[in-house]
């Protein structure tokens, strides 16, 4: 993350280079991940479903590659100041990765048993939600590999808007469970998708956080700006008025 | 906080060689400083001129200041020799006299005091207790000192340098010829005169400063391109040339 | 070794492999006439002296009799006390005056060493070991015994071979102190030592082994000197009668020198004896300041 500056170790550099990489990989298998398993949801593909389920074994294999990588290079190289900066961000955002990962596949799996219902209602609000989570997830894994600092700063800040479709949607599938109980299978299954959704959303925050320490060496210090009011959303058995 | 010593303004020249250009760097008292930098980036110098040890040579001078309790230590009327025992060096090789352990130690003391021979006693055994070699050396004190090893030797000469109670030491790369056990033993040495003593220390050993200093200052070329305190030195530099330097980019 | 090991077993190259075995052939061949020319040097001095040594200890050990140390010479006979008292006189005196001298100026030059006054004494001492033991005699002769009036006499004795071994001693005690490490100095300086003490305190004691060395091997040459001493001292068949002036001095080189030639065996046996004395001293100096030598690299 020094500019362009060689160092002047050159197995050094290879292996710098080379964590930079992986984690990149790692981004990219993620992304997808998440990309197929809203797809799934959203289309009730079960086949999709397994693929992912599937894939998320090898992030996990990938997480405890680049982890075991780390640790030999913090033994091996004793890095400083940038360097330290870039390869203990991999710890941390490999660690965050994969907990995406583990979304991601809860997400599919949910995707199989919600097959099995005919939903009556729509999944729109749902499919915005995720298209906002799969834009900021490709924004943050760019960001990784182009070191940018303003891009995670984007990031950061957009997540206020997945919060809100997530309080949205939380309101909305309540409201279907109340209408009818039939619905409260899928509807818990759907709630625990959009969960799992959100904390996507967070996991890329952290991830924008320490691509921004170790890009620009300090910390990001105001305040995350958090929109999740679900804690403390109260949704009543309306009177008739309900749409 | 106070700094022991306060530099403004420091230019240094070997003949027409302009070693330091306007360095303004302050020494916090009772803190460890390191002074880092590739070769010929003047922190030995700057160390120099804190004990104007470039008096000795012939065509070197210095211009600006370098304020210590109110004094300019490189203007003029000093008296070398008692700034010296106020500001002790402690060297890269270590240097024995060709005398025994104990008379390596009277020999500092007796330049500035007439202690007598009780006395004599006495601050041997607390600056060889204070450099940690007492209970190596205390039987065999009237031995010569070029009987020990390198890194008790350094700690002698560590001892020799406290004996005269300065109030600033320098180390000059003290352990670049220490094998690493003497080494740390020398850096945790460094560690415990801090209570006591204004330490500044130039070293090469980046991983030295990053263990042992409080405030570390980055040198190139003659100029200060960075001074910090080491956890955001060897975190988060603010220059690009130190951040280059202390991962190993240079060039 | 392990080259050896590379090459042998893989040799990929076999004209490089001729190459290298042409290579050690040539530089066997050049070690072997290096060692040749070094041997034939060495056999050649060592021959020279164990001749000399020889002749000297065979003709001198019969004519050594306690008689030599107990009398004075009788005219071409007697004994040899006289010249072994006034050698060792000449040489005590001579370092009395030329090691205080030559100490102090081989300090001045290798502390003040870009000074002018010490080029000065450098160039001095250089033109001074290139004179002429003779010359020097002479001049002592014209100088002291005609100048002054001091007439053949151990003063003026003394003075000339002072003369000739200050610039082996101020130069030796220059070399000496300038080995002395910069940075024990630098050391001593740092604690606040001032120019004088570390110059008697710390590099002083550092070398005076190699300062002894050279005081040693100029008392050796005070002793083995012959031509300034003829024009000086003169001789005396008599022991010291305590006059620094006015009064010749017998020493051991003249017995070589004039009785060798006597037509009497009493006067070519006392010739004998002398050289074998003066050799046995010179040894003996030379092994001590060996031994100087060798303790300081011990000390190391």
């Amino acid at each position: 993350m020094s500019d362009n500056t060689q160092h002047i170790v050159k197995s050094y550099e290879q292996e710098l280079k080379r964590l930079a990489a992986l984690i990149t990989e790692m981004g990219g298998l993620v992304e997808s991940e998440v990309n197929l398993a809203t797809q799934a949801v959203l289309e009730g593909d079960a086949e999709l479903a397994t693929r992912v389920v599937e894939s998320d074994a090898k992030v996990d294999a990938m997480e405890r590659d680049i982890e075991a990588f780390v640790i030999r290079l913090l033994a091996l190289r004793q890095p400083v100041a940038g360097d330290l900066r870039q390869i203990v961000a991999a710890l941390k955002m490999t660690g965050d990765l994969e907990r995406i990962g583990d979304y991601a596949a809860n997400v599919a799996k949910r995707s199989k048993v919600l097959g099995q219902y005919t939903l009556p209602f729509s999944l729109a609000g749902l499919g915005h939600m995720s298209r906002l989570v799969q834009e900021n997830l490709k924004a943050i894994v760019d960001a990784i590999g182009e070191a940018d600092a303003e891009k995670a700063l984007r990031v950061w800040r957009s997540d206020e808007a997945i919060d809100g479709f997530y309080n949205a949607i939380f309101r909305e599938l309540i409201t279907y469970m109340m209408e009818d109980p039939r619905n409260i299978t899928p509807c818990t299954h759907l709630l625990f998708i959009a969960k799992n959704l959100e904390r996507i959303g967070d996991h890329a925050t952290n991830i924008a956080e320490t691509v921004h320490y170790a890009v620009t060496g300090t910390p990001l210090a105001e305040a995350r700006p958090k929109a999740d009011t679900s804690p403390y959303a109260v949704v009543r058995p309306s009177t008739g008025e309900a749409e | 906080m106070t700094p022991k010593i306060a530099i403004h303004g420091l230019d240094f020249y070997y003949g027409a060689n302009h070693a330091l250009k306007s360095i303004t760097l302050d020494f916090p008292e009772r803190q460890v400083s390191a002074l880092i930098g590739p070769s010929g980036c003047g922190k030995s110098t700057l160390l120099r001129c804190l004990n104007r040890m470039y008096d000795l040579y012939p065509g070197q001078h210095a211009t600006g200041e370098v304020m210590m309790d109110g004094m300019n230590v490189i203007g003029p009327g000093v008296d070398v020799d008692l700034l010296r025992s106020r500001v002790g060096m402690v060297f890269q090789k270590p240097t024995p006299f060709p005398m025994s352990i104990r008379e390596n130690i009277a020999f500092g003391v007796r330049l500035h005091e007439r202690p007598s021979r009780a006395e004599m006693e006495e601050r041997v055994e607390w600056s060889l207790t204070r450099a940690a070699l007492w209970d190596e050396v205390k039987d065999r004190l009237h031995t010569p000192a070029t009987g020990l090893s390198g890194g008790q030797q350094q700690r002698l000469c560590i001892a020799r340098t406290i004996a005269v109670r300065p109030e600033v030491i320098l180390f000059d790369e003290p352990t670049s010829a220490l094998d690493p056990i003497s080494t740390l033993k020398v850096e945790e040495l460094i560690d415990e005169l801090k209570r006591d003593f204004t330490i500044a220390m130039v070293t090469h050993n980046m991983q030295q400063a990053a263990r042992v200093a409080d405030q570390v200052a980055f040198f190139y070329l003659g100029e200060m391109v960075e001074v910090a305190s080491a956890t955001t030195m060897f975190t988060a530099p603010r220059e690009k040339r130190t951040q280059d330097y202390i991962t190993g980019r240079f060039g | 070794m392990s080259g050896a090991a590379l090459t042998g077993e893989e040799a990929p190259f076999p004209q490089r492999e001729a190459a290298r075995l042409g290579r050690m052939r040539r530089r066997r061949m050049q070690s072997l006439l290096g060692w040749g020319l070094c041997a034939l040097g060495f056999g050649l001095l060592a021959f020279a002296m164990g001749w000399i040594l020889l002749l000297v200890l065979l003709r001198g050990i019969s004519a050594l009799t306690p008689k030599v140390f107990l009398e004075v010479t009788q005219g071409t006979g007697g004994g040899l006390l006289n010249a072994i008292e006034g050698t060792l006189l000449i040489g005590a005196g001579s370092m009395l005056l030329a090691v205080p001298l030559g100490v102090a100026a081989g300090m001045y030059a290798a502390q003040f060493k870009h000074s002018w006054f010490a080029s000065a004494i450098r160039f001095m001492a250089d033109v001074l070991v290139g004179v002429p033991s003779i010359v020097l005699g002479y001049f002592g002769y014209i100088t002291m015994v005609e100048g002054l009036g001091w007439q053949f006499s151990l003063a003026a004795a003394c003075i000339t071979i002072a003369i000739l071994c200050l610039p082996y001693i101020c130069r030796t005690t220059e070399l000496a102190l300038s080995q002395v490490p910069a940075a024990m100095q630098e050391a001593a300086f740092a604690l606040g030592a001032g120019e004088g003490r570390v110059a008697w305190r710390i590099a002083l004691p550092v070398a005076m082994p190699g300062i002894l060395t050279g005081v040693l091997l100029a008392f050796a040459i005070s002793v083995g000197e012959t031509a300034p001493l003829i024009y000086t001292a003169g001789w005396s068949s008599y022991l010291w009668n305590g006059q620094l002036v006015r009064s010749p001095v017998g020493y051991l080189t003249y017995a070589i020198w004039a009785f060798i030639n006597e037509p009497f065996a009493s006067a070519n046996a006392l010739a004998y004896a002398a050289a074998l004395l003066v050799t046995l001293i010179v040894l003996l100096i030379s092994i001590a300041a060996r031994l100087v030598l060798l303790r300081r690299q011990g000390a190391r």
